[in-house]
């Protein structure tokens, strides 16, 4: 659920500032810089339709009524009497923990099915703190690179201004690059608008 | 050379490795005790780096701190060269603390219990290596280690298609590993001074045309690791067959390596090639976060569905790579520690759900919060 970059969830944080970063870099036109952010933000729309349809999918059942018995009510006497006369594959199942999930009815024998354990709950919520933490407090995790990064963007800012104050003698090295460079951006750029259409 | 200071980063380097050693004498076949022993020493690993960058690193400043220098085979000129900075420190923590929950996440391994927990203390030694190191060729080097472990991980404890998953997985990372060799001795090489010294790497003045090769060699290197749009093959098949463990540690922090890598040397060296490759680089990023997402529809695999999420997530971090801005870049690394996380916990939430339901098709699920409440709720 934290994917779905809702706010307060630390993939909130990273994607706002990405898009923030994007948008107000005057390095780029604004038409690309459009243009990336508006098929950047389709890809954000569609995170949470693949991902809440699978939680619907997984939790919910995918609308197809079940066709076994869920064993919640039938154990004890009934169980074996409900698994009889509902069994469709002819065949006898065992009694013990045949247990039916969903539309999956040939589980192997062995399969204990229950709800999350203690060390599994353990395990998601020291996830989920950590997630939910970095969310709401982004300053803890960036504090420990901030300096770094405005250092290393402070090496590719001046390499940009002198490159692009120096084109002509840049521009006689041995490939001219940036045509290239600037063909395969456009040229990318329309075959993501296609394959968007 | 010596350093005057406790070398407390290649005492963390090494503890998991040096401890992996030991596993083969414990007692016990059933893997209790090895599964306690591997846990306490994750647990210990992690405290001491979390002891370490409390007590000695200084966030404030950019340059290298907690240095090692050791000369290991001179006459190749190769270094054990291991520091931090801030790109390090939280990818170093990430690695801690998602490889240590998914120690604990893999409770329960019938199938050659030694093996299993003796790879995954090399596989987080090999993962804290890369993060750290501070020569190119050591970098080279423990990256190749990482792909070991990952490759029987994946082969011995996967799931049907475990072989096929496997051998993609090491053919694409591995070829594109000699890119980094290659890109590393080009660098090396030039000029006058013979050094595979990252810092003494980023202070060569390299022609462009040479620059820009070399970008591309590199950024061939960590796009396979990154998951960038034409290399992401074999990330799903990876992902999808991969014990939920396995899965946590190659969403959580391998893909982050891809990240790391193009930050520590793509931009940190080869600048002026990165103000022609950037535009390059956003396109790709977008065309990651929409392919992923379309792709993630098609799957009725839970596994290859978070894989391909995966996939879209990293393509901001490719966009905040090549935005030029304080926000961007920092918002990449921000992007890829969220990430760490929470593909983690998914990955280990589809385990849980695999353990109980035997089944990864989202098809043959359904209605499982009727028994499985506790984890409706973790997932939300």
């Amino acid at each position: 659920m934290a994917s779905l970059a809702l706010p307060g969830m630390s993939g909130f944080a990273g994607e706002l500032s990405v898009f923030i970063g994007v948008s107000s870099s005057e390095v780029y036109s604004s038409t690309f810089r459009y243009v990336t952010m508006i098929l950047a933000a389709v890809g954000l729309i569609l995170t949470p339709i693949y991902l809440l349809s699978m939680l619907r999918q997984m939790f919910y059942g995918s609308g197809i009524a079940p066709a076994c018995v869920l064993p919640s009510a039938n154990f004890g006497s009934t169980f074996s009497n409900s698994l009889n006369s509902d069994n469709q594959f002819g065949t006898p199942l065992n009694d013990q923990d045949a247990v039916c999930f969903g539309t999956n009815c040939v589980l192997p024998d062995d399969s204990i099915f229950g709800d999350a354990r203690p060390r599994e709950v353990f395990i998601a919520a020291c996830f989920i703190v950590s997630i939910v933490a970095i969310g709401l407090y982004p300053k803890m995790a960036t504090q420990l690179y901030d300096v770094k990064t405005v250092a290393v963007n402070a090496q590719l800012r001046d390499s940009y201004t002198q490159i692009a104050q120096g084109k002509q003698n840049l521009y006689a090295g041995i490939f001219s690059t940036p045509k290239i460079a600037a063909s395969i951006t456009k040229a990318d750029v329309a075959s993501t608008v296609g394959m968007l259409k | 050379m010596l350093t005057d200071h406790f070398p407390w980063l290649t005492v963390i380097v090494l503890l998991p490795l040096v401890a992996a050693f030991l596993i083969p004498i414990l007692p016990g076949k059933d893997g209790k005790s090895v599964r306690l022993y591997t846990l306490g020493v994750a647990i210990a690993e992690f405290a001491l780096m979390c002891f370490t960058f409390w007590q000695h690193y200084d966030p404030s400043i950019t340059t290298f701190q907690l240095a090692d220098n050791y000369a290991w085979i001179p006459q190749l000129g190769l270094n054990w060269s291991v520091s931090v900075d801030g790109l390090s420190v939280p990818l170093v923590l990430l690695a801690g603390f998602v490889t240590t929950l998914a120690i604990f996440a893999a409770w329960q391994v019938d199938l050659k219990p030694k093996l299993f927990y003796f790879l995954m203390l090399v596989l987080y030694s090999a993962q804290i290596g890369v993060f750290v190191a501070q020569d190119i060729l050591l970098l080279f080097i423990l990256w190749e280690v990482e792909l070991v472990p990952v490759y029987l991980l994946i082969s011995i404890w996967g799931g049907k298609k475990r072989q096929y998953a496997a051998t993609k997985f090491l053919m694409y990372t591995a070829l594109a590993s000699v890119f980094i060799l290659v890109a590393g001795l080009g660098m090396a090489f030039y000029g006058d001074n013979f050094t595979f010294d990252i810092a003494a790497l980023s202070l060569k003045n390299y022609p462009l045309g040479l620059e820009l090769w070399l970008y591309a060699g590199l950024l061939i290197a960590f796009g396979v690791k990154l998951a960038i749009f034409p290399f992401h093959t074999w990330l799903p098949a990876a992902h999808g067959e991969a014990s939920a463990p396995v899965s946590m540690i190659l969403a959580g922090v391998l893909l982050k390596m891809g990240g790391y890598g193009l930050i520590r040397l793509n931009l940190g060296i080869l600048h002026d090639a990165h103000v022609y490759f950037a535009p390059f680089l956003a396109t790709i990023g977008v065309v990651n976060i929409i392919y992923g997402g379309l792709a993630s529809f098609g799957q009725s695999n839970m596994k290859r569905r978070l894989a391909y999420s995966s996939v879209s997530h990293m393509g901001f971090v490719l966009l905040g790579i090549a935005s030029f801005t304080d926000l961007g870049i920092s918002g990449a690394l921000l992007q890829m520690i969220s990430h760490g996380l929470i593909a983690s916990v998914l990955f280990f939430l589809a385990g849980v759900t695999y353990d109980r339901s035997h089944t990864l098709s989202l098809d043959e699920m359904g209605g499982i919060a009727q028994v499985m409440p506790k984890s409706l709720l973790c997932s939300q």
